[in-house]
C-alpha cells in the first residue's frame, strides 16, 4: 500500500529541484548539522558552534537578539499599517482613528508597533549598558562599538520621526520642540530647520518627510548597520563571554 | 609573465607619474567631484520652494473692508488660521500680529469674554488692540509680520517668521505702524 507514496518521496527527494533547494541530507550527522546552519541564510548569522557561555542568559541578557526581534515586529507590523495610513495633514489623524475602531485587528497592529517601537528604545539601551559593563566594547570590538551607538543613534531617531505620523495633538507640541531645538543650531539654525521640516513650522510637509524617513530612508540605513553589526561579532571571535 | 619594471621615460611630469598612478588619480577625483556635486544638490532639492500658509504672502483684502468688520464687531481680532496671524485695529491703523506666544511658542487665542488674548499655556495675557504684554510670562509683545497695500487699497501679510517686527519693549509704539486708516 505505502509503496507508491514511499517511491514517490524518494524520487521527490533525489529530483534535480530538491537537491538544489537542500544541499545536504537531514540534520541527524554532524557533518548534516553543520552543512544544515551553514547553508541557510537565516541560521549562517550564528555560528555553526557556539561556545557554552553564550547561552548563559545572566551575561548577555539576549538584549541585542531582542532588540533585533523587535526590529522584526516593527517591520512587520509597520509594513501592514501602511496600508491604511494616509501621511497627510487631512487623513492621518483619521486614519489612525479607523486603525483603532475600523480595520480588522487594527488596533492591535498598532498597539505592537507602539509598544515595540518603546520596547525597542528600551532594550538597545539596556544592550548597550550590558555591553559597556562587561567591558565588551575592547579591542577588537571597538569598531563594533561604534556601529553600536550608531543603531543606538538612529534608533532614537526612527522613534523620534514615527512620533509625529498620529498627527494628534501631543505628536505635534512634541516635534514642535523639536524644531525649535533644531533651529538653536549655532549660524544655520533657522535655514536647518527651515530644510529639514520643509516649512517655518510643521506642516504638510513635514508629515511626509517624517513618513519617507521613517518607513523608507532610516530603515535603510538601519537595516544595512545591522548586516555590519551582526557580521562584526563574527568576525570578532563570536558573541563575547566572561575571560 | 611578469616583467622586472623598467623605466624608460623618466624625463618631465609625464615621465614621472606611473600610468596606474595617473588612473587612480582620475577615478579618485572623478569621484570625489561627483559626491561633491551630489552633496551640493541634496540640500537645495530638500528646501522648499513653495510655501503654502505660514511663509507665504496672504491677501486679506481691502483695507476698508478690514477697518469696517473692526467698527462692527467692537474691534475684535480678525483670525487667520492658515497665515496664523491676528489682524488688530491698533491705535491709527492696522497690524498683523503673529499668532505665536513669545513666552513658549503656544498658539494664542483671543478670549472674547475677557476681552483680551489669554494664552492657555502658561497665562500670558496680551492686548487686544496693540497685542502688547499686560499680564503673565510673556517676555514682549507679540511679534508683527509686515503688511503691504498696492494702489487700490488690497492688504497683503508676510508671514515669514524670519522677516517679523520684533518689538523689545512693552509698550505701544506708533512707528511699527505700516498701514494707517
Amino acid at each position: 500500500m505505502l509503496e507508491i507514496p514511499a517511491q514517490l518521496w524518494q524520487r521527490t527527494k533525489s529530483s534535480y529541484i530538491w537537491r538544489s533547494f537542500f544541499r545536504h541530507g537531514y540534520p541527524d550527522s554532524r557533518k548534516n548539522q553543520s552543512l544544515a546552519v551553514f547553508t541557510n541564510v537565516f541560521l549562517h548569522l550564528h555560528p555553526v558552534k557556539v561556545r557554552r557561555h553564550a547561552l548563559a542568559i545572566p551575561y548577555t541578557w539576549c538584549m541585542g537578539g531582542l532588540s533585533f526581534f523587535l526590529f522584526l515586529v516593527l517591520t512587520l507590523t509597520g509594513t501592514l499599517l501602511m496600508f491604511y495610513y494616509r501621511p497627510t495633514t487631512e487623513w492621518a489623524y483619521s486614519d489612525i482613528k479607523d486603525l483603532e475602531t475600523v480595520v480588522l485587528f487594527g488596533q492591535l497592529l498598532r498597539n505592537m508597533h507602539r509598544w515595540a517601537a518603546h520596547g525597542m528604545v528600551i532594550t538597545v539601551f539596556l544592550h548597550m549598558i550590558r555591553v559597556f559593563y562587561t567591558g565588551s566594547y575592547k579591542p577588537p570590538r571597538e569598531f563594533n562599538w561604534v556601529i553600536g551607538t550608531l543603531l543606538f543613534f538612529f534608533t532614537i531617531l526612527l522613534s523620534y520621526t514615527g512620533y509625529l505620523l498620529p498627527w494628534d495633538q501631543l505628536s505635534f507640541w512634541a516635534v514642535t520642540v523639536g524644531y525649535e531645538i533644531a533651529r538653536a543650531t549655532p549660524f544655520i539654525g533657522d535655514e536647518f530647520s527651515f530644510v529639514l521640516f520643509g516649512g517655518y513650522q510643521l506642516g504638510p510637509n513635514a508629515l511626509l518627510r517624517f513618513y519617507v524617513l521613517h518607513v523608507v530612508g532610516l530603515p535603510l540605513v538601519v537595516g544595512f548597520l545591522i548586516a555590519i553589526h551582526f557580521w562584526r561579532i563574527r568576525k570578532d571571535g563570536g558573541i563575547t563571554g566572561p575571560l | 609573465m611578469i616583467r622586472p619594471h623598467t623605466d624608460t621615460t623618466t624625463v618631465g611630469l609625464i615621465g614621472r607619474i606611473k600610468r596606474r598612478q595617473l588612473l587612480r588619480a582620475g577615478f579618485l577625483t572623478g569621484t570625489l567631484l561627483a559626491t561633491l556635486e551630489l552633496t551640493a544638490i541634496v540640500v537645495p532639492f530638500f528646501r522648499v520652494n513653495k510655501i503654502t500658509g505660514l511663509g507665504a504672502k496672504i491677501g486679506v483684502g481691502p483695507k476698508a473692508d478690514i477697518l469696517a468688520r473692526f467698527k462692527s464687531a467692537n474691534d475684535i481680532p480678525i483670525l487667520n488660521v492658515e497665515g496664523k496671524f491676528f489682524l488688530l485695529h491698533a491705535p491709527g491703523g492696522v497690524i498683523a500680529a503673529y499668532r505665536k506666544c513669545t513666552h513658549l511658542g503656544c498658539s494664542v487665542p483671543f478670549n472674547d469674554g475677557e476681552d483680551q488674548f489669554h494664552c492657555p499655556c502658561h497665562g500670558s495675557l496680551y492686548d487686544k488692540h496693540t497685542a502688547v504684554v499686560k499680564g503673565g510670562p510673556a517676555p514682549k509683545p507679540l511679534q508683527l509680520f509686515h503688511i503691504a497695500a498696492d494702489a487700490s487699497g488690497t492688504l497683503t501679510v508676510d508671514t515669514n517668521p524670519l522677516n517679523v517686527i520684533d518689538r523689545q519693549a512693552n509698550v505701544w509704539d506708533p512707528k511699527v505702524l505700516e498701514i494707517t486708516e
